[in-house]
């Protein structure tokens, strides 16, 4: 993941995340260890303990879980003073015109914006993780016995591509 | 004895000043609607059955003929301005509460007058002359004070207490100039609680309300008993906290003279924070260019923000620009050449600051805060909540969310053991849906009280979410609550259980998927989903 991200995402960028949520989860704890401070608009699943096992540090976290009719315009205004807003726009789409609005917001203010659960125009990397296995603790080797062993580890296929990533690639987390 | 206070309240202002900005006699039905619920009406509106709280058209059907407006502090602040120079003209430094709320010292105009009857006498004569009807009451402490005026009554020195004491609890709420936000949900609470009269608050001793109602209800537990209503903490500011403007050119327009005080407002807050206190009462003062000095006082219930204090600052010069347009013999003589903001009374500051973004004070944390008290602006307090990590055993109870500005305190300690606690990795979805979870004979899968499965569960059913079982683990029991009889008759057994569940995926193939299940109630629920 580390690998992935750093020259994939620079800082004002627009991404838009697809698959597995625990992808947004695991930059959120990136950039909070890192000392940055996000916030998650409009996604009152997300389970943020897993972020903190991720190693995410939740003093520099806020979540915003109902940003009302224009979750946009929310995200609009968090830009100014955070360094990472995940956005959850819950399968609505935004007008290309507002889209391109934003974007430019976000390179001026250096804020990245991650889009979930929806679609940006113009989005300059696309993300897209699926689950790829289980790994099951304690349950005999081969396949797991029911009733035995407990999930320890979920494994995650990533591929990024866009014009800031260059070449579409895939990499195992 | 203490200075005696007197207050002067205009009831229904914010009809009366939408009455006036509409050129109606104050006698018409008028309601000020926000959000198109009646936040204030007029005497005939009521006595036609207007109530606080109606919806629009339900004011519109019980009084066809009623003049509608909707709610503008600006407008209110405009017009109070003539009643407040009416009362400096009788006794002068009066203090602005809200428009429609005035609180003076009555000592020096008891003496004057002969007596506190007359001098409030005179005050209600002056308004009257000024266009606006007013109440009047005299108390020892302001808040007091604020209530005998509503009753219209003078209360005895030293009988305080015995004045509020018997009036409703609910009244405490009914200021919200005097009350921290929140004071509703307090006297709710209370009422809930039997307890019916400020009096019967008033002996409820400090230490029981200290311990379980919070701050709020200290400050509103002082005032039951009459006492000092504004706690040790207001000091007087050394003077360099001021901020002066030299306007020039001179601000004659309400738009110039409301980005004189943004920018007059963002100097005196820098220097507020330099100094490391927040202002509770604001003065204005301005010097006109005929030499002509004008000054008001504000108070807050809350220490003011930047934005409070420009808009307060605008408010305030926007009605002694109009006065001064409207000819009025007491007017301006010319345009405010100097303007000038004084705190007069500061608190410390930490009652504005939260260790909210750990201790470092950088500036990252402040720009952070400042973002997101703006998104609690536009969508209510309650929206920007801020997680910590508590204790407990799944993954939903192992986060507290706090709202933004309160003290982030988790519901319970994560540092004690918490036997029983999920181990990594945590769902990365919480959800909270009921699902099925069938045998093989498509019988539901129930826990017994040994903590076993009734039998091996085949098939989980649920909204969009069903599938033949590969794997399942568990299950484990939460041993939890049993020894509180409430607690655990609501919850009754809890169980979790992971499993796998085998999917169609897009491609034709079929996927797994990893869920965390939860039995309470005699019911599963699907808890969170691992990805």
């Amino acid at each position: 993941m580390s690998e992935l991200l750093p020259d994939s995402l620079p800082r004002g960028s627009v991404a838009v995340l697809s698959g597995a949520r625990s992808l947004p989860l695991r930059l959120v704890a990136a950039v909070t260890a890192a000392g940055g401070h996000v916030a998650i608009v409009g996604q009152p699943e997300v389970g943020l303990l897993a972020a903190v096992e991720m190693g995410a540090d939740l003093s520099r976290l806020a979540v915003i879980p109902d940003p009302g009719a224009d979750p946009v315009e929310v995200a609009a205004v968090l830009m100014d003073g955070l360094d990472l807003v995940v956005l959850g726009l819950g399968g609505r789409s935004v007008a290309p015109t507002r889209a391109r609005a934003v974007t430019a917001r976000a390179r001026q203010k250096g804020c990245t914006l991650l889009v979930v659960d929806g679609d940006w125009h113009g989005a300059s990397a696309r993300l897209e993780s699926r689950v790829c296995g289980f790994e099951v603790t304690g349950a005999g080797a081969g396949a797991p016995t029911p009733g035995c062993g407990r999930i320890s580890r979920v494994r995650l296929a990533t591929r990024a591509s866009g014009r800031s990533v260059g070449l579409a690639r895939v990499v195992g987390g | 004895m203490p200075g005696r206070v007197l207050a002067i309240w205009c009831m229904d202002w914010p009809a009366v000043a939408a009455a006036a900005a509409a050129g109606l006699p104050a006698t018409d039905p008028v309601v000020v609607t926000l959000a198109n619920r009646v936040v204030a009406c007029s005497a005939s509106a009521r006595a036609a059955g207007v109530r606080r709280g109606l919806r629009r058209r339900e004011a519109q059907s019980r009084c066809p003929s009623v003049h509608v407006a909707t709610a503008d502090p600006g407008r209110d602040a405009r017009h109070f301005e003539g009643v407040t120079a009416a009362v400096d003209e009788v006794v002068p430094r009066a203090e602005v509460l809200r428009p429609g709320l005035l609180v003076l010292s009555v000592r020096g105009a008891a003496r004057y007058f002969g007596s506190e009857q007359s001098a409030s006498e005179r005050l209600v004569d002056a308004v009257a002359a000024a266009g606006a009807e007013c109440q009047v009451g005299i108390a020892d402490q302001l808040a007091t004070a604020v209530f005998a005026a509503r009753a219209g009554c003078i209360v005895e020195p030293g009988g305080d207490a015995a004045f509020l004491a018997a009036l409703s609890i609910r009244q405490l709420a009914t200021e919200p100039s005097l009350s921290a936000p929140g004071r509703d949900d307090l006297a709710d609470l209370l009422w809930r609680m039997g307890i019916r009269s400020i009096g019967q608050f008033a002996e409820l001793s400090r230490t029981d309300v200290a311990s379980r109602f919070g701050a709020d209800a200290i400050s509103a537990h002082r005032f039951a008993r009459g006492e000092s209503a504004r706690g040790p903490s207001g000091r007087d500011s050394p003077p360099e906290l001021d901020a002066v403007m030299d306007c020039d050119p001179p601000v004659d327009r309400v738009d110039a003279a409301a980005f004189a005080g943004r920018s007059l407002a963002g100097e005196l807050h820098r220097s507020l924070e330099a100094a490391g206190v927040g202002c509770t009462r604001l003065a204005i003062h301005a010097i006109t260019a005929d030499g002509e000095e004008m000054h008001r006082v504000w108070r807050c219930a809350e220490p003011l923000t930047e934005d409070a204090t420009a808009d307060r600052v605008r408010w305030q010069l926007d009605g002694w620009l109009n006065r001064r347009r409207d000819g009025r013999p007491a007017g301006l003589g010319g345009p405010i050449v100097t303007l000038r903001l004084r705190p007069v009374e500061v608190v410390s500051a930490s009652a504005l600051q939260l260790p909210l973004w750990g201790s470092s004070g950088d500036d990252d944390r402040l720009r952070a805060r400042r973002a997101l008290v703006r998104v609690q602006g536009l969508l209510g307090p309650e929206s920007v909540q801020v997680p910590v990590l508590s204790g407990g055993r799944g993954p939903a109870e192992r986060i507290t969310f706090t709202p933004l500005g309160d003290e982030p305190v988790p519901r319970a300690d994560p540092g004690q053991p918490w036997p029983g606690q999920l181990p990594e990795p945590s769902p990365a979805v919480l959800l909270d849906d009921p699902v099925e979870l069938l045998d093989a004979e498509g019988n539901p899968v129930r826990v017994t009280g040994r903590g076993v499965f009734s039998a091996d569960p085949v098939r989980l059913t649920g909204d969009g979410r069903s599938g033949r079982l590969r794997w399942w683990a568990g299950p484990w029991p939460v041993d939890e609550r049993w020894w509180d009889p409430q607690e655990s008759g609501k919850a009754g057994r809890t169980a979790r259980v992971q499993v796998l569940i085998e999917e169609p995926g897009g491609r034709g193939d079929v996927v797994d998927r990893a869920m965390l299940l939860c039995y309470r109630q005699r019911q599963w629920f699907l808890e969170g989903v691992y990805e």
